[in-house]
């Protein structure tokens, strides 16, 4: 057998990238104070910084008509307003209705989504707020923190009748290097779940021993050789969440609130060996519920922290791979934005928060955030090459293109759980292809 | 399979090869691999277990592939007997740029194998005795050997942790441990290969250093100050300084420098926390601690007035740990405690401070001034010391002022605390002449509880002729009460007022009753943080 023959043996060299992730610095909290502030600041905040953008954006777009705050308005006057959007909802779950007199009349299960034909928008700025009207402003499209410029009269009625809409648009995105030669691919991957019922462990282990080049023959390794870098965008574990109840937890029981991270550590272990890989905290993972999320523990991870390839990221994250940006959240801003409006599809949020220039505009309305003081961390400066999303029902990816030549792949990665799916990413052309495994045997 | 005359053949070439070459772990001769394939045979039909590739190459030592050739021989040589697991992996036809992997029984097998198009691989997944109805359960055995093999102690490098017997080597990875770096691949498996340093082309380390940003005077301060060596304690600011300027080494270096064993207890911790140790160890380095320190606003002491809600966390953690300082020892490794060293040496510093505080205001080179001091050490007259402690009242009064602008308070206190560290590092070359130290040592502490002008319980040690006053909170009222004390207090105040610093933190550590800073803390302000880890 040729194979006994050890020698012939052809080991692959992964390969090897540049790697940095100082961006993320803006969403770390550490040095952040809390001194009882509420969220007027990071609103206040944002409108700051958008609206300087949307007043230079503004001769451009419509150069002869002033440019006014809400107070400024006067009957008739065409003009263009800036402010931040509230939209109104009929049905948005309000936490007085809890103590309402007529309790029985509220629904018990409450719907996903919370649109109603009645929804209407309101414009805020500092100086006051004014009602929208006209359709070129569909309720259903815009959600509350957006910050727009509105180009309209006031009417009798006191109203604000919009005539057209300026967003932000897409920011201004760092050339992408164009002499990469060689195929190289960043790994995405989401949900995997593991400790739920519906994760499946050899699933995520043929995933791993694919990565890692135990899996295929000599030129399958090679394919795998070409991955220099993993994310898992969120959801890695799945706790019981019926043992986490406030009581003390019986040995037995504390060993199966923690065999899922122990399981997670020993997988990340063998991916850390071999390549660089980052996870994000999500939803149900053990780090904290308002975004941005901060990393989870290392102590968590006692088998991979010491390795040099593992990172333990901040959600949303944001990271350089040979100077091509990578930007993504673990999903908590496009499913919160699905509950408040509608879309075809899923990657219609993304390109929206992409030119709202907004990675999570419902926070801090109905999206848990911190309440910063002096800046928003959510607001995309630099136009990313990959904007990435996870714990999707499926995978979808589209290129958008921004009109000064930017060029994003926006991509949802769906849940891995559920579907078996990890998106590769080719950094020599933004390409993006799955990586499906089934267990199958019947 | 060729005949077993074959075989003969290919096992005296194999014979002949392991006469010239190394001897490496895979060379499997003819008998090693009937061995293996009894083994296998026994695995799976006796014991019922699922062989998987993985499950056999890290069992035996041999690279993934080589097992896959290995279950293969086993299938055809035994093949009737058990189930066999395929796995199939390439393109599907109908999904030509999309990687797919599948898993098919061996009746599945060629069905499977139409989906996909043009070069695919096919090769063994597992052999068991019957394929059990969840696949999941194919997985079980693989992964208890693989917890078996990561509850090894962390220091052993295993072929779960070392990233061997696969196809792709990577000799970027690095895998520290304990405080020394280990290559993860191992230099035995020639299908993994071995380079020795890493490249510093990989920023890597950027990430972990901007995520210590928050927490300056962290690690390196955790691993100096299990000690009260003056020599450790001279390191130890040595090393924090050395730390901020060396922030943008990679923690994977320098490790298993001379501060390992001063790490101790420390260092093992914090390791537990996988956290890696900054060591800084240029022995040679000056201290320049001021330049640092004032940089620095976590460094502040506790009695700065800081709690006033600006404080971070790391001045709580500072505060309370003065008050319980042994029993905070453990908690290094979770709270960067920036002036873990200045306790210690607080503790040390005593009645030697004159000579501390007639050095000009606050520059330090702790070693260079030091060695002067005891030269004036022997006549220590009181008439000598107060003669020195005079011409300091007016910089300590300065200093004081300069305490009440909150700002610079961190930069005057932590000069308080570099004098006391140079003073602690008197006492240690001076212990062996005969100096002051005796003579103020026979001075007794006692600790003294009133309330001042702002309604604050203030805590003063006392010693026996004078007062000295310990402030924890207000920085004006002390400031206040300084500048306006009388001469003797002041005298005594500016003499004492360091290593009362220490003294305090060492009341604090003896008299913990309320383990409130100084147990002043009327005001609920100020950090209760103590009593939630008083508990401890």
């Amino acid at each position: 057998m040729e194979s006994m023959e050890i020698d012939s043996e052809k080991v692959h060299e992964r390969k090897q990238s540049d790697y940095n992730y100082l961006q993320d610095e803006r969403f770390e909290i550490q040095k952040e104070m809390y001194r009882g502030q509420q969220y007027s600041q990071i609103y206040f905040a944002r409108l700051h910084l958008m609206r300087t953008l949307l007043y230079s954006l503004a001769p451009t777009w419509k150069p002869h008509l002033p440019v006014c705050k809400v107070l400024g308005l006067e009957e008739g006057k065409e003009c263009i307003i800036v402010g931040t959007l509230f939209k109104h909802m009929k049905l948005k779950p309000c936490v007085l209705d809890e103590y309402s007199k007529e309790r029985s009349v509220t629904p018990l299960v409450k719907p996903h989504n919370f649109m109603h034909p009645d929804d209407n928008l309101i414009l805020e700025d500092e100086s006051g707020r004014v009602k929208l009207g006209g359709s070129a402003l569909s309720p259903a499209i815009y959600v509350t923190g957006v910050v727009v410029a509105l180009h309209g009269k006031e009417t009798s009625a006191g109203e604000f009748f919009v005539e057209d809409v300026l967003e932000a648009g897409l920011p201004p995105q760092i050339e992408r290097p164009i002499d990469l030669q060689e195929d190289k691919y960043v790994l995405l991957l989401s949900g995997l779940c593991i400790g739920s019922k519906s994760a499946n462990p050899l699933q995520f282990q043929l995933l791993v021993d694919h990565i890692t080049g135990h899996l295929g023959d000599e030129e399958e390794q090679g394919l795998a050789a070409q991955i220099v870098h993993v994310v898992i965008a969120g959801n890695s574990v799945e706790f019981p969440r019926k043992l986490i109840n406030g009581q003390n937890l019986a040995s037995k029981d504390q060993s199966t609130l923690y065999e899922p991270i122990k399981e997670l550590d020993i997988m990340l272990n063998q991916i850390a060996a071999g390549v660089s890989v980052d996870i994000m905290p999500g939803l149900n993972d053990p780090a904290n519920f308002a975004l941005p999320q901060q990393p989870l523990n290392r102590c968590l991870f006692p088998g991979s922290a010491p390795y040099n390839t593992f990172r333990s990221c901040t959600n949303p994250h944001s990271f350089d791979v040979d100077n091509i940006r990578f930007l993504g959240t673990s999903g908590q801003n496009i499913d919160d934005l699905d509950k408040y409006s509608e879309a075809e599809s899923k990657l219609d949020f993304v390109e929206r928060t992409l030119r709202w220039r907004h990675l999570a505009p419902t926070a801090p309305n109905t999206l848990g955030c911190y309440p910063f003081t002096d800046r928003d961390p959510f607001l995309i400066e630099t136009c990313p090459h990959v904007y990435f999303v996870g714990n999707q029902d499926k995978y979808d990816n589209r290129l958008v293109k921004g009109s000064e030549g930017q060029l994003v792949r926006l991509i949802c990665i769906p849940k891995f759980c559920d579907t078996g799916i990890a998106v590769a990413v080719n950094l020599k052309n933004l390409e993006c292809h799955t990586l499906s495994f089934s267990t199958q045997i019947s | 399979m060729a005949g077993k005359s074959a075989n003969a053949s290919l096992d005296e070439e194999r014979k002949k090869n392991l006469a010239t070459k190394s001897q490496k772990s895979e060379k499997m001769t003819l008998t090693h691999t009937l061995n293996v394939l009894d083994e296998i045979e026994s695995l799976v039909s006796d014991q019922l277990q699922v062989v998987s590739y993985k499950w056999l190459s890290r069992n035996f030592s041999l690279s993934s592939n080589t097992a896959k050739s290995l279950l293969k021989d086993f299938v055809e040589k035994h093949g009737k007997g058990f189930e066999v697991v395929y796995i199939v992996s390439g393109c599907l036809k109908n999904r030509p740029s999309d990687y797919s992997v599948k898993l098919a029984s061996s009746t599945q097998l060629p069905e499977v194998e139409k989906e996909f198009n043009g070069k695919y691989s096919v090769h063994i997944y597992s052999v068991q005795a019957s394929i059990p109805m969840d696949p999941a359960a194919i997985w079980n055995a693989e992964f208890v050997q693989a917890e078996e093999l990561s509850r090894q102690p962390s220091a052993t490098d295993n072929c779960l942790r070392g990233n061997r017997f696969c196809g792709i080597s990577n000799s970027f990875v690095k895998r520290n441990v304990e405080g020394t770096t280990g290559n993860v691949t191992a230099p035995r498996i020639e299908s993994v290969r071995t380079t020795v340093q890493p490249k510093s082309s990989l920023d890597f380390q950027k990430g972990t250093v901007l995520s210590n940003q928050g927490k300056r005077a962290n690690v390196s301060h955790q691993a100096k100050s299990e000690t009260n060596a003056a020599p450790a304690q001279n390191q130890s600011v040595k090393s924090s300084s050395d730390k901020e300027k060396s922030f943008h080494v990679p923690p994977n270096k320098k490790n298993g420098q001379g501060e390992k064993s001063v790490a101790g207890t420390g260092g093992s911790l914090k390791n537990m926390w996988g956290r890696v140790p900054v060591k800084t160890e240029d022995e040679s380095a000056k201290i320049e601690v001021k330049n640092p320190i004032t940089d620095h606003s976590d460094q502040k002491p506790s009695h700065d007035a800081d709690n006033k809600g600006g404080s971070d966390d790391d001045n709580e953690d500072v505060n309370f740990k003065r008050a319980s300082k042994s029993e905070n020892r453990k908690r290094k490794a979770i709270f960067d405690f920036s002036d873990e060293e200045y306790e210690d040496v607080i503790s040390l510093a005593s009645p030697s401070s004159p000579k501390v505080n007639s050095r000009p205001d606050g520059e330090l080179n702790s070693e260079d001034s030091g060695p002067e001091k005891p030269d004036s050490g022997p006549e220590k007259t009181d008439a000598g010391v107060s003669r020195e402690v005079k011409s300091d009242e007016p910089e300590v009064s300065k200093e004081d002022r300069e305490k009440t602008a909150s700002i610079d308070a961190s930069t005057t206190l932590s000069m308080e605390k570099i004098q006391t560290i140079g003073s602690e590092a008197e006492v240690k070359p001076s212990k062996g002449k005969i100096t002051e130290a005796p003579s103020l040592q026979k001075r007794k502490k006692t600790l003294k509880t009133r309330i001042d002008e702002r309604g604050r319980e203030v805590t003063e040690v006392v010693w026996e002729e004078t007062e000295t006053k310990v402030k924890k909170e207000d920085d004006t009222d002390t400031s206040k009460k300084l500048n306006d004390g009388k001469n003797a207090n002041a005298v005594n105040r500016a003499q004492k007022k360091i290593p009362a610093i220490g003294n305090a933190a060492a009341t604090n550590i003896g008299g913990k009753a309320g383990s409130k800073k100084g147990g002043n803390v009327k005001d609920p302000k100020q950090g209760n943080i103590m009593s939630f880890f008083k508990k401890v």
